[in-house]
């Protein structure tokens, strides 16, 4: 049981956008694709949450085609967390979270105590009461995170899995968020068995945190794999055009990819 | 714990009260139609014609041409003024909502100028029947029309949707004025002060035979329409998001556009065009209630049937005995409030 892409391509015109794609996020594992710009990243993800239709091959939860799936059950088992986002209107960020609960058409009395532990886990207690609009960009990322998280929360035992879409979390965080919000996406793929998929850019990120890792240049699949044993000095210098050396630390647990400047 | 259940206080707190005022408001608004004009009514002499209707015998006095006042003219007025007010505060509400834009409203995107057209279309064509169903309901399809080609154009454009929607929203109202000015051009002498009122909107007319089909039509459309409130909450974070969400868009938006047109146009029908109550009635409601479609909604409908209600009777009793046209009044007061509004809101906090 997985969210997979099979053979997907994309098509504008003549041009692929995403050429026989195929990939796999699978319960209880971070996925995460990275590339260079244009490599067809957010295409992707537009894909994967139904923004695009494939122009060949088909998208798949639980092997039904997402199309087949009705909107509000979709909705309980996927939730997407936009690159950014402009609310039109004054809501305040707890409005914003609540909204996740949109889909389950449940009382205040079950929402409740969802919203609050979820606001908890993402330490935004302190934005709830503020307008959204007068947030900052990563701010506003972290309620968002707060409000796609409540969407695919379980509110009682479940055995269906969730699926998370992250358009790059981490773009408008400081450090600190980066990091909590990488951590979080990492707690919730192994503790509580959500497939989670995150675009990043930062090697050292990804290096660190997938359990998957997918490398697209130019529209296509250039490597999937454990991140030690796909992204290496080859690879980084092929798809990003960067000389890199790869240290290791801890005893050769670590690996940290450094750019060599060039003179 | 605490957050939520503040949170949850307060719009359980803000809401009954909110309700409680404008009602509280728009029942004012009537009484003082139906007691002020150019021939005053006492409210006991009010109270004693509706409970004479019944068979109610009150110990007030009151003369026949009284009745007649009351109950053909100052009663189907009322009754229409509340339900055009209710249908343009309702419109303009999920119309911002359905571009995302605070600026849409049926009279300046030119839902109710498509709707005029076709009203006026078939008046001057010459298919006379002005009561009953048929001129709603050919209003309606303008409305439909107007809203359609906004929606289908603006998806078209590249760039800012939503500037670009308005400007297109504009460019139908125009395309629509011209057309009604041809008709103008072409009609005899009968059919220009029909075609006047429409441009200039007006409720003096109302007769309870000429406005039930009306009615009728604007309590569907708003039954529609009150249904579409929480998912044009998850719109508001943007159509993709609102998909993502659970949300069928297309659907809603079928649902919005036809349920808009279909009020509009009825109203269109009966009072011609009003603009500026579905620009400032949402405005000021969230202002005080925030951005919430299950409050902003019933809400708007209750300051716009209001508004509208007050600003007929300054229609009036402004150059009593004769009257002015309430759109007239609609427009010389929301123009520059709505400026107003602009100005002093902060930016991002409509």
């Amino acid at each position: 049981m997985s969210f997979e892409a099979q053979n997907v391509s994309i098509y504008i015109g003549k041009k692929a956008l995403i050429k026989n794609l195929s990939m796999s996020i699978d319960p209880g594992k971070l996925s995460v694709i990275i590339g260079p710009n244009g490599a067809g990243k957010s295409t992707t993800l537009k894909v994967l949450s139904g923004d695009l239709s494939p122009s060949e091959g088909s998208i798949t939860l639980d092997n039904t085609p997402i199309g087949k799936i009705n909107f509000q059950k979709l909705a309980k088992r996927r939730a997407i967390l936009p690159q950014s986002s402009h609310v039109t209107f004054n809501f305040n960020s707890h409005d914003i979270v609540a909204l996740g609960r949109l889909p389950y058409n449940e009382p205040a009395s079950i929402s409740a105590p969802i919203i609050q532990e979820i606001v908890k886990l993402t330490r935004t207690e302190c934005l709830m009461k503020q307008q959204f609009s007068t947030l900052s960009g990563g701010e506003k990322q972290r309620v968002q995170f707060a409000r796609v998280l409540a969407q695919i929360w379980p509110s009682g035992q479940t055995s269906e899995d969730k699926y998370l879409l992250l358009d790059e979390p981490t773009s408008a965080l400081d450090p600190l968020y980066q990091i909590e919000i990488l951590n979080t996406a990492r707690w919730l793929a192994r503790e509580r068995g959500f497939g989670v998929l995150a675009i990043l850019h930062d090697l050292n990120q990804a290096m660190s945190y997938a359990d998957q890792l997918y490398i697209l240049k130019n529209g296509e699949l250039e490597k999937s794999g454990r991140p030690e044993s796909v992204l290496d000095e080859n690879t980084i210098e092929a798809v990003w055009g960067i000389n890199a050396e790869i240290l290791y630390r801890n005893n050769n647990t670590m690996p940290v990819i450094i750019p060599v400047m060039q003179q | 714990m605490r957050l939520n259940e503040e949170a949850i206080e307060q719009v359980k707190l803000k809401k009954p009260s909110l309700m409680m005022v404008l009602s509280a408001a728009l029942i004012a608004a009537v009484l003082i139609n139906i007691t002020i004009g150019s021939y005053g009514l006492s409210i006991s002499k009010i109270l004693a014609i509706l409970c004479g209707q019944i068979g109610l015998g009150l110990p007030w006095e009151y003369a026949s041409h009284e009745e007649g006042i009351l109950l053909s003219i100052r009663m189907p007025r009322v009754v229409l003024g509340a339900f055009v007010g209710a249908a343009l505060g309702i419109s303009g509400a999920v119309l911002q909502a359905l571009f995302r834009n605070p600026l849409a409203e049926p009279g300046l995107i030119g839902v109710s100028g498509g709707a005029a057209l076709f009203a006026v279309a078939y008046i001057v064509l010459g298919f006379g029947m002005v009561a009953g169903f048929m001129l709603p309901l050919i209003a309606f399809l303008g409305g439909v029309c107007a809203t359609l080609l906004i929606y289908l154009l603006s998806r078209r454009t590249s760039g800012d949707k939503v500037a670009s929607m308005l400007l297109i929203g504009i460019a139908i109202n125009a395309i629509s004025m011209s057309g009604i000015g041809i008709f103008q051009f072409i009609s005899d002498e009968t059919q220009l002060r029909l075609l006047t009122f429409w441009m200039m909107g007006g409720l003096g007319s109302a007769t309870w035979d000429g406005i039930l089909p009306s009615l009728i039509l604007i309590s569907f459309g708003v039954v529609f329409i009150c249904r579409s409130a929480v998912p044009l909450n998850a719109y508001l974070l943007g159509v993709a998001e609102a998909g993502h969400l659970g949300v069928d868009t297309k659907k809603l938006t079928k649902v919005v556009i036809l349920s808009v047109a279909l009020v509009v146009g009825a109203s269109v029908a009966v009072s011609g065009i009003i603009s500026f109550v579905g620009l400032v009635v949402p405005h000021i409601i969230r202002q005080f209630a925030g951005p919430d479609h299950r409050l902003v909604i019933p809400a708007s409908a209750l300051l716009g049937a209001t508004l509208t209600l007050v600003a007929d009777l300054a229609a009036r009793i402004i150059v009593m005995p004769a009257e002015l046209p309430i759109g007239l009044v609609c427009s010389a007061v929301g123009g520059p409030f709505f400026l107003w509004l602009l100005l002093t809101t902060r930016r991002g906090r409509f």
